[in-house]
This record gives C-alpha cells, structure tokens and sequence, in this order.
C-alpha cells in the first residue's frame, strides 16, 4: 500500500517515530510512485524555505525596538518578589481550582456530620432520658423539677417531635406528677352549693379542674 | 533557568534569542515590515508589563510566539489582507544578491509563495508559519496554539496540499 501526504508530510518534518519512519524509508526505495511524490513535496518544501526572511533583513529593527523598549519600558532595577507574578497554564489553574473546591466541600462535609455528631453526644438527653433511668426520684421525694429543652438544640429538636400530650403522658408513666400553670392568671374562686337534703341530686363537680376547696360548703 | 519577564537581565536575554522568531513570525502573517516591528515591540511590552514568571526560557519563547502570532493575524483581519495583498508584497524587502537571470527568478518564485502563504485560510496559515518559519516541533506548536499534536500534523498537511495547489494554479496562469 502507497504512503498517503499526511504521512510523507510528517515523514519530511522528522515527526514520524519508529517503526513507521523505517517502514517509509524502505517503502520509498521500492515505489517509484512514492517516492516521486515525496520529492515533490521535498521540492514544495525547499520553496517554502527559500521565501523565509533572513535574519540580516531586519537588523535595524532588531535594534530600532531594543532601544525603544530600554529608553521607555524596562527599568534596570530588580524586580520586587511581591510583584511577581507566576506563569501557569489554563489547564492546571482549573485543576487546582477544582482541587481547592473539592477538598474544601469535603471538609465541610465532614466538618458539619462530625459536628451533628458531637452535638448528640453533648445534648442532655438524659433530661428525658437519665430520668428514665432514675424513675420517679424526684417526684418521690416531693421535689420539683424544672425540663428545659432550650438548653441543647438537639434536645429541642427531639421535643419538637412531640406534643406536649405525649410529654405528659410519658412523664405520667414514668412516675413524675406534672403541674401545669399558666402565668399570671390567678384561679377564681368557685362557690359549690350543695344540696344536702337530697344527696341524688347532688352535683358532680366536674372532674377536669377545679380542685376542692373550703369554700365548697356543706 | 528561571526568567522573570521584568528582570532587566532575564528581559535582555529573552530578546536576544526571541526576537528574530518572533519577527518571522510577524512578518509571515503580515508580510509587513512595518507592523511586523510593531507587533514585536507590543509583544515585549506585554511581556514585561505582565510581570510573568516563566520555568524556562522556551516557556517565554512559547508565550512571546502565541501573543505575536495573535497580535499579527489581528492586524491582517484589521487592515483586510485581500485587497491589500499585492502592494505589501510590492513593498517587502528583498534581499540584495548579486544581480543575474537566476536570482530574478528566485526572488519571483519567493514572490509566489508568500503571497500563497496569504491566501492560506488564517489556522492554517498560522500552523505553517510556526512549522516552517519558528524551527518548532509539532508538540511546541501544540503548546503554542493549545491543540493537539495530531491536529497540528493534520493541518501542516492541509497547509502543504493548499499551498501547493495555489502555487500550481498560479503556474498555470504565468503559462497561460
């Protein structure tokens, strides 16, 4: 098979490596057809070398703009390193950026799990659950106990999931009496008069509330 | 050997080596002699203004090549390269040999090729410039034009088929 241009092309400018470039060699010893081809290209090439300008052609403006750039431009004082600036590529600035970005989303990354994590560990959540594991302690004891959820985000957020039905409730198993007040609203008092002479028809007092009192007379 | 694009010494040596490349260069694009001096002297006041670091000096030389390959194929767009073809080709110096049959001859035929070189679309143009006027390899063109070494060798052929397919017409009509 001949060689086609692209090949001799390259072959003439050295660009072929081996075993292409002995291949051609042997091949142009052999066809004839190639081989002219080749020197016709060699001939286009040698055309192209011979309109080249010569270095002696533009001497004067060698030194026409040496003189221009020292006069007006360069100064021959060092250069100061701040000043500097780094020559890179396009392809690597993007790699490093792309770099830059992803270790900085990894740490983000691994900063705010390891950061939700530590906030578990750290929340109270004994203040459910250590009175879980102490039951009614203190309510035995008659004392009060205050639960704050805002001490810890994690905390608030577990209580967040429930209703405060549910909070009560699960106080209530676990042996705590809850009292439940609403600020500054005083309990009016209530007067129950009850009929004596006829115990049937007595009236309930109503179970959701209003406590027993000395006013409640007989 | 580091080159600091403005220390005095590191500016002075590129210039003496780079210089002619790039006023190859230049003038191969623009076949001016004129903006080919101007292209230069704003390519080495870039040079020194952007304060660059290069690893080497043939990093420098690469940068130098692809901003005066930018700023001549700029000045050839400007000025419209078509309509005024024939007067810078008349307007280019030509080198002083001595006077004979032969040299006319070689000075018409050098004639013919440039202007080839001018009809030759613009990356291709720039692909045979750097290969036949900058002693660069395909991996430094490459380098310089940001493509790949395939893509140079398959355009310094196209460039050579074109061109060759110019210069026969052109004989043609001289016959004719």
């Amino acid at each position: 098979m001949c060689l086609d241009d692209k090949t001799l092309s390259a072959y003439i400018d050295g660009e072929l490596g081996e075993p292409w470039k002995t291949q051609v060699e042997e091949h142009l010893v052999h066809c004839n057809d190639c081989s002219a081809r080749y020197a016709q290209l060699k001939a286009l090439g040698n055309s192209i070398q011979a309109a080249r300008i010569q270095d002696n052609e533009f001497a004067d403006q060698k030194d026409r703009v040496w003189n221009y750039l020292k006069n007006s431009v360069i100064s021959e004082e060092p250069s100061r390193f701040f000043k500097r600036r780094f020559y890179i590529r396009t392809p690597a600035i993007v790699g490093i950026a792309a770099a830059f970005v992803c270790v900085l989303a990894l740490n983000v990354f691994i900063l705010s799990t390891s950061g939700m994590q530590q906030d578990i560990a750290d929340a109270p959540i004994p203040v459910i659950t250590s009175e879980v594991q102490e039951p009614a302690a203190p309510a035995a004891r008659g004392e009060m106990l205050n639960v704050s959820a805002t001490d810890s985000v994690a905390v608030a957020n577990i209580l967040e999931d429930l209703s405060v039905e549910d909070i009560l409730k699960m106080l209530d198993e676990r042996g705590f009496e809850v009292d439940l007040r609403l600020k500054n609203v005083e309990e009016l008092p209530v007067t129950f008069e009850v009929e004596t002479q006829d115990p049937l028809t007595e009236e309930e007092i109503p179970a959701d509330g209003v406590p027993q009192t000395d006013a409640v007379t007989n | 050997m580091e080159i600091q694009s403005n220390g005095y010494e590191s500016f002075q040596q590129v210039y003496k080596e780079v210089f002619p490349v790039l006023m190859r260069v230049a003038y191969h694009v623009t076949y001016n002699m004129d903006a080919s001096e101007d292209v230069c002297q704003e390519a080495f006041i870039r040079f020194y203004n952007r304060n660059l670091s290069f690893p080497s000096i043939d990093e420098a030389k690469y940068w130098l090549i692809r901003v005066t390959k930018n700023l001549s194929i700029n000045y050839v767009k400007r000025k419209g390269r078509e309509q005024v073809a024939v007067e810078r080709i008349k307007k280019q110096p030509k080198p002083v040999h001595e006077t004979g049959e032969d040299t006319v001859l070689e000075q018409e035929a050098c004639l013919r090729v440039r202007e080839a070189i001018q009809m030759l679309p613009e990356k291709l143009r720039a692909v045979l410039v750097l290969k036949e006027y900058s002693d660069l390899n395909y991996k430094e063109i490459a380098t310089i034009l940001n493509i790949s070494e395939s893509n140079v060798k398959v355009r310094v052929h196209r460039a050579r088929q074109q061109l060759e397919q110019l210069l026969n017409q052109e004989e043609i009509h001289v016959s004719r």
